[in-house]
């Protein structure tokens, strides 16, 4: 067995199509996100610790054109009587990987463009279907969740589940699970570049249009703040003409300059609510509220709701964390939810008379615009938590700058806490808050 | 020679999983000495497909299957496969494994009827019957089964006016209790209201599955008995009467498939029970007494389920009738001294020795389509 996983090993040393697959993979086979890891691993292998590639059906057309592509080079060389540059091949390998998915992305991209139109066309045909959709870089799918629960007695509602919330998986879930006699859609959108939000909207063509805010998360991905809050408002724009618009006013100040037409606009704020949720999450059941005051839905069944109120899972919420009570905020992170992560996990902490201890390996994908927020984290862990697990990611020396002065460890990985210094913390006198631990690809 | 029998499962249904299974299980059992299985699945969107070299529950997962066709010739009803050089079976019988929908709501059953292919199950007619949880109570009553007081409703009432029905319902049922969806099984839908939001909450979601609903008086502190009867060369018999264990107030969906079926994948009969149930003579006899007449009033054939309330060993009510019960309730069998495999094998024969003769079809002759067509 461990000659085995030597031997593959040896053979991922010479052959690393799997490595540069699963880099494309972990971003969704993005050529441009893939071309920015190739600074950091171009000449590393062997790098799949924390997940493995999963051999999907794209993986395996990519690898096979990729195969392909690598020897029909050969070939060439060999033709051209240019053999001494062979080994440059195998060292360029991860360029046959780019370039195959280069190539395959514009067939993908027309694949996914014809079930987006078949999706929009069963949205456009179901006349009475209201849909409500829900962008913003935090609190969506807590918005969606307590949307459904409030209103799901009024309407004959379906929620698309999960995280889906992709223009592609928005579409095949439409098309597999869209029921005829839906009455109301709810659906969370996201983006990682400007025009997805965009698209998802031209397919579902919200009714009612929610921005919960516009935050800090994936700014690299959208070069800065501007792009971000384009990319956000364009679940504003492309909703239907005499869609209803629910944000902060913060949110409707900063996207000012674009039009909206004859929309009509509504601000929340989280003092409409009173309840012992979080200060983001009353903001959430703000936004909640407005959508069932537009959509008629009777008190008694928001009365009722209320009173028995969940969050979804690993949003703040107080659950068992490896055995100890603890948060599970594993799910995603950005400087924002991160702080208040820490905070709510704080007064639990502190309303169990717990110490708090924090594993985090820190916040990605930060911009030249918000680039201190690691340090930040650190001073903030050092003031509000009794112990701070640091994970040894890329972004750890900037979390240890600001930790200094105050009690932490840095570990190898999550495994390696898990394995060597979990026993070291009491359950009955440690309170955990789990932040996520990243990819392969933070290490 | 072998028969070729059908097994059907699947089917558009929301305990299509749970028919997989059943279906899996008869694939394993049914005696190879005997008989030709040739298994149809039938997905969630409705389309038949035919698998090919099914042997066991591994053959299933990776297996595409093909289109098939239904059809009825001079020769008998005949199902299609193949592709291009489409092959034709005629079947002897066909062993229905569906739970819920279409499958086992008598939709299916009515076409086999119409290719004049004998089935398993319980005929249409009956299916129709038992599988509306309403037109069971009407027929059962008829024969002296005790049943639940209740009222049915449609969803369209609830829709339209759920808060004067909710009203109507208490002054009349009083609280707490429980909403089914009048069409579903596996206690899918259903709910126990103990306050007025709970059952207009409970009333509105069962009216988002079901075009009619059940309200009944929440009998509480009940033991659930559950018995199969099946007729079989003209004798109706009763299995073993079995308790299951429950750890929600009504046995749930969760009950029946997850808490079991995760840990064994063996669907209902991995759930947890008492069998034989410990119970005396008399209740026994009360029990396979009132399972005998409902299955007689239900015009019954083949093999069903039947469940029971019991609070006393003089008050007992019946709940519903099963027409292609969970795992084809082959561990009541077992416990009679039938196996899975005996069991499988006679209800085939069965049903094949009771199939309407071809020779028997009425011909009705007329010249009114001659008239007609000659008329202008």
């Amino acid at each position: 067995m461990e000659l085995l996983k030597n031997l593959s090993k040896v053979f991922n040393i010479v052959f690393p199509f799997a490595d540069f697959l699963y880099i494309l993979q972990q971003e969704e086979y993005s050529s441009d996100r893939f071309i920015y890891w190739l600074r950091k691993f171009f000449f590393r292998r062997n790098f799949q610790v924390r997940d493995n590639l999963k051999y999907t059906k794209r993986v395996k057309v990519t690898l096979f054109l990729a195969v392909a592509l690598f020897l029909i080079d050969i070939v060439l060389l060999i033709i051209l009587n240019l053999l001494i540059f062979l080994p440059f091949n195998f060292v360029l390998i991860p360029l046959y990987v780019l370039a195959s998915n280069f190539i395959l992305n514009y067939y993908y991209n027309w694949v996914k463009s014809g079930v987006r139109k078949e999706a929009a066309e069963i949205r456009d045909s179901m006349k009475n279907l209201k849909v409500v959709t829900v962008a913003g870089s935090y609190g969506k799918t807590t918005v969606k969740n307590f949307v459904h629960q409030l209103v799901k007695y009024s309407y004959k509602t379906q929620m698309i589940p999960g995280n889906i919330n992709t223009p592609t998986g928005i579409a095949i879930w439409i098309k597999n699970n869209l029921q005829k006699d839906t009455e109301l859609l709810v659906s969370e959108v996201d983006a990682y570049v400007v025009d997805e939000i965009g698209k998802s909207t031209r397919i579902l063509k919200p009714d009612i249009a929610v921005l919960t805010n516009i935050g800090d998360q994936h700014l690299i991905r959208f070069n800065g703040r501007n792009e971000l809050a384009k990319a956000l408002s364009e679940t504003f724009v492309y909703s239907k003409d005499t869609a209803s618009l629910i944000s902060t006013s913060e949110v409707f100040l900063e996207l000012n300059q674009i039009d909206f037409g004859n929309r009509s606009r509504f601000e929340v704020t989280s003092s409409e609510v009173k309840n012992d949720l979080s200060d983001s999450n009353k903001t959430n059941l703000a936004f909640a509220l407005k959508v069932c005051e537009l959509l008629n839905v009777e008190q008694r069944f928001i009365d009722d709701a209320l009173s028995k109120l969940e969050l979804p899972d690993r949003r703040q919420r107080l659950t068992n964390v490896l055995g100890f009570d603890g948060i599970d905020d594993s799910y995603n992170i950005s400087f924002t939810t991160a702080l208040a992560g820490i905070k709510e996990a704080r007064k639990q902490a502190d309303k169990l008379k717990k110490k708090l201890v924090v594993i985090t390996a820190g916040i990605p994908e930060l911009s030249d615009e918000n680039q201190d927020k690691n340090f930040e984290l650190g001073k903030i862990l050092k003031e509000s938590a009794d112990f701070t697990v640091v994970l040894r990611s890329d972004l750890s020396n900037d979390i240890i700058n600001g930790l200094k002065g105050s009690k932490f460890i840095v570990m190898k990985s999550f495994k390696d806490f898990l394995t060597k210094e979990i026993t070291n913390f009491e359950r009955d006198e440690w309170f955990i808050l789990q932040q996520p631990e990243l990819n392969d690809l933070y290490y | 020679m072998k028969k070729d029998i059908l097994i059907l499962f699947g089917g558009v249904s929301p305990e299509h999983e749970v028919s997989i299974i059943t279906g899996l299980q008869v694939v394993e059992n049914i005696d190879r000495e005997l008989y030709t299985p040739h298994v149809i699945y039938v997905t969630k969107k409705g389309e038949f497909k035919y698998l090919w070299g099914m042997n066991s529950r591994k053959d299933f997962d990776e297996n595409k299957g093909i289109e098939i066709s239904f059809g009825k010739d001079s020769k008998g009803g005949y199902i299609s496969a193949g592709g291009f050089w489409k092959k034709k079976y005629y079947p002897s019988a066909a062993y229905f494994a569906f739970h819920g929908g279409l499958g086992e709501g008598g939709q299916v059953q009515s076409i086999f009827e119409s290719l004049n292919i004998p089935f398993t199950c319980t005929t249409a007619e009956s299916s129709f019957i038992c599988m509306n949880k309403q037109l069971t109570k009407d027929v059962v009553v008829s024969m002296g089964v005790p049943v639940v007081e209740g009222i049915s409703v449609s969803s369209k009432t609830i829709r339209e006016s759920s808060q004067d029905l909710v009203k109507q319902l208490i002054e009349e049922l009083k609280l707490p209790l429980i909403v089914k969806p009048v069409h579903f099984g596996s206690s899918i839908g259903i709910s126990v209201a103990k306050t007025e939001i709970e059952l207009e909450k409970a009333l509105i979601e069962a009216s988002h599955v079901d075009s009619e609903i059940l309200v009944e008086k929440l009998v509480k502190d009940f033991k659930e008995y559950n018995v199969s009867v099946r007729m079989i060369y003209g004798k109706i018999e009763t299995s073993e009467i079995e308790k299951p264990m429950s750890q929600d107030e009504i046995l749930s969906f969760a009950d029946k498939y997850q808490r079991g079926g995760k840990k064994t994948g063996s669907g209902m009969a991995s759930l947890q029970r008492e069998l034989p149930a410990k119970i005396s003579v008399k209740l026994q006899d009360k029990i396979n007494d009132l399972a005998k007449r409902a299955f007689t009033a239900c015009r019954c054939k083949g093999m069903v389920r039947i469940d029971f309330m019991v609070l006393s060993d003089d008050q007992v009510y019946l709940t519903e009738i099963n027409p292609i019960p969970g795992s084809m309730s082959f561990y009541l069998w077992e416990a009679s001294g039938i196996t899975f495999k005996q069991q499988i094998t006679d209800l085939i024969e069965e049903c094949i020795s009771n199939s309407p003769s071809k020779e028997l079809a009425l011909d009705y002759k007329s010249d009114i389509v001659h008239k007609f067509v000659n008329s202008k």
